[in-house]
């Protein structure tokens, strides 16, 4: 279970250019819980996800993972419970090594056991199970360099290894954003039935709403850094989501996101 | 047949420092500046222990340490006081100097009247037989040892060390023993050198950075290496036909002072080669592309 405390993050505080990214953010998030975020542009939903990964510290406030605070664990720590997978997926994965080679990254260890040799008979089968639930073909080429491959199997390939490491939280932030709209809903699905059949929290931020809807868990609208409006699966509808999009726009006034 | 014992003999030498420059430059995506000294650290190094009664094989041993703590030092400074890479390097590379004409006690130190480890060699093959030696027991430790799941940390940290983030480890852990592998082995190749040539001075690895990337440069032309062994091979194989070129050069009549200027115009050359040749191509060699 994660605990969010009245977690803020400001950037440049106390000079002109302070943008207040998230306020008071309080929510918990159940294992095997989805929850998708949404929101407009500087809502700050891909804030929320960065500080859950340590990319960004928080400002104020504490985070827990069923009891433990790991509010100042550095951001290799936190590995552990979050994969953060990003809109590029090549940022996510090592371009000149193989698939099979980045998947086993996921599996490595610390200590002595890391001299150990890092592929061997057990996690190659290991691999080509996971990868073969993908169904996208990607069990017949784990020799090829991660840097061939198509976005989509690139995605899949992110998507095995936090599968792999056995994480407990995965966070998306729009994964399929730069996929075909043939992919992009296959990958998805497989995201789905996958983090189920684990028992696997996800935060998905999106700015589809099919894939809001599609996604069947509950639905966080974040407007100006603060949880606006949360909705549980069966209150969501595509026309109401449009329909927040449309009132936050209107009120809320653009911000200027640091770099 | 002269030139071909000879460019084995310092080829295979150069090769141990060639790999010690791939493990820095391709596996770990540092561009360490260091090795100019710890070639001449582990020289000095071996050279100060044989001339104070040491076993010339143990002064091989032991004189990879200095280099080892130079690649930390410079590691160091880049992870925990976030100094650039390339200073970092710098910096280390002219204290090196300073700590290397210290540990001589001089610019130059012969070491005609002492034993070492290629006197045990009856004749030349021998003395490339040697060389052999040690470039092969480095190139099998370093095949294994990249094939650890430490290694493959190593590369992963310096192509990409988001990744290796995300698999739950520090980064900067692996850029320091990258570093000191990388100048442990420059080290050991300065020592080799120093007894093969019987001598050890200020200046000998002046210049060992240009001459090892166009080793390396030959080397991936030659075997475009998509698996780490192969980056392996290339530089051995670099290392010794680049030793081949130089022979024919000086005998040719290139002034030995003229090599450096030679070499420089030649490194350039090849990487221009190589970027006219890769425009628009998506590069296909294992490990980061640093320069």
């Amino acid at each position: 279970m994660i605990t969010l405390d009245n977690v803020s993050v400001i950037f440049n505080p106390g000079t002109d250019r302070e943008v207040h990214a998230l306020r008071n953010v309080s929510l918990v998030l159940q294992q095997g819980q989805w929850l998708t975020v949404v929101g407009p542009n500087g809502s700050g939903k891909s804030t929320l996800l960065r500080v859950l990964s340590g990319a960004v510290p928080a400002t104020a406030g504490t985070m827990s993972f069923d009891g433990r605070d790991f509010t100042d664990w550095p951001q290799w720590r936190r590995a552990a419970i979050f994969q953060h997978l990003e809109q590029e997926t090549i940022i996510n994965l090592v371009p000149s090594m193989t698939i099979e080679e980045n998947l086993v990254l996921g599996l490595c260890r610390s200590g002595f056991s890391s001299f150990h040799k890092a592929i061997n008979k057990e996690r190659h089968t290991r691999i080509l199970n996971c990868l073969s639930e993908f169904d996208m073909g990607l069990e017949g080429c784990i020799r090829t360099q991660v840097r061939f491959l198509s976005g989509g199997q690139r995605a899949a390939v992110v998507v095995a290894r936090a599968l792999l490491q056995s994480t407990k939280v995965l966070l998306l932030d729009e994964v399929t954003a730069s996929l075909d709209p043939n992919t992009a809903p296959l990958l998805l699905k497989h995201i789905f039935r996958l983090t189920r059949k684990r028992n696997l929290s996800v935060i998905m931020v999106t700015h589809d709403m099919e894939e809001a809807l599609a996604s069947q868990g509950d639905v966080l609208f974040l407007d100006r850094g603060k949880p606006a409006i949360f909705l549980t699966p069966d209150m969501v509808s595509a026309d109401q989501l449009r329909d927040l999009f449309a009132n936050a726009i209107v009120q809320g006034k653009p911000y200027i996101m640091p770099n | 047949m002269d030139l071909l014992v000879t460019s084995l003999q310092i080829g295979l030498i150069y090769a141990i420092a060639v790999l010690g420059l791939t493990i820095a430059f391709r596996i770990s995506g540092f561009p360490d500046l260091t090795m100019e000294g710890s070639f001449t650290a582990g020289a000095a190094l071996s050279a100060v222990l044989i001339t104070l009664g040491a076993n010339p094989l143990l002064a091989i041993f032991i004189s990879p340490s200095i280099g080892i703590l130079a690649g930390t030092c410079t590691a160091l400074l880049h992870v925990r006081a976030n100094v650039s890479k390339l200073l970092a390097g710098i910096i280390m590379m002219t204290v090196l100097y300073t700590i290397n004409l210290r540990i001589m006690g001089r610019s130059n130190l012969s070491l005609l009247q002492y034993r070492t480890v290629f006197d045990w060699a009856t004749g030349d093959w021998m003395k490339a037989g040697i060389s052999a030696l040690f470039a092969l027991a480095t190139v099998i430790l370093l095949t294994f040892f990249l094939r650890t799941e430490f290694g493959f940390c190593l590369r992963a940290a310096g192509e990409n060390p988001r990744v290796v983030t995300a698999s739950g480890f520090s980064v900067g852990m692996f850029t320091l023993v990258g570093l000191a592998i990388a100048n442990g082995l420059i080290a050991l190749s300065g020592a080799l050198m120093s007894q093969l040539q019987g001598f050890s001075d200020i200046g000998m690895g002046t210049g060992i950075i240009v001459i090892a990337f166009a080793s390396l440069l030959i080397g991936e032309t030659i075997l475009a290496p998509r698996t780490v062994f192969r980056l392996i091979l290339a530089a051995v194989l670099g290392a010794w036909i680049y030793n081949v070129i130089t022979a024919f050069a000086l005998r040719l009549g290139i002034q030995p002072s003229d090599l450096k200027l030679a070499t420089g115009v030649f490194l350039a050359a090849a990487v221009v080669a190589k970027n006219t040749i890769r425009k628009g191509k998506t590069q296909e060699n294992v490990g980061c592309t640093t320069i």
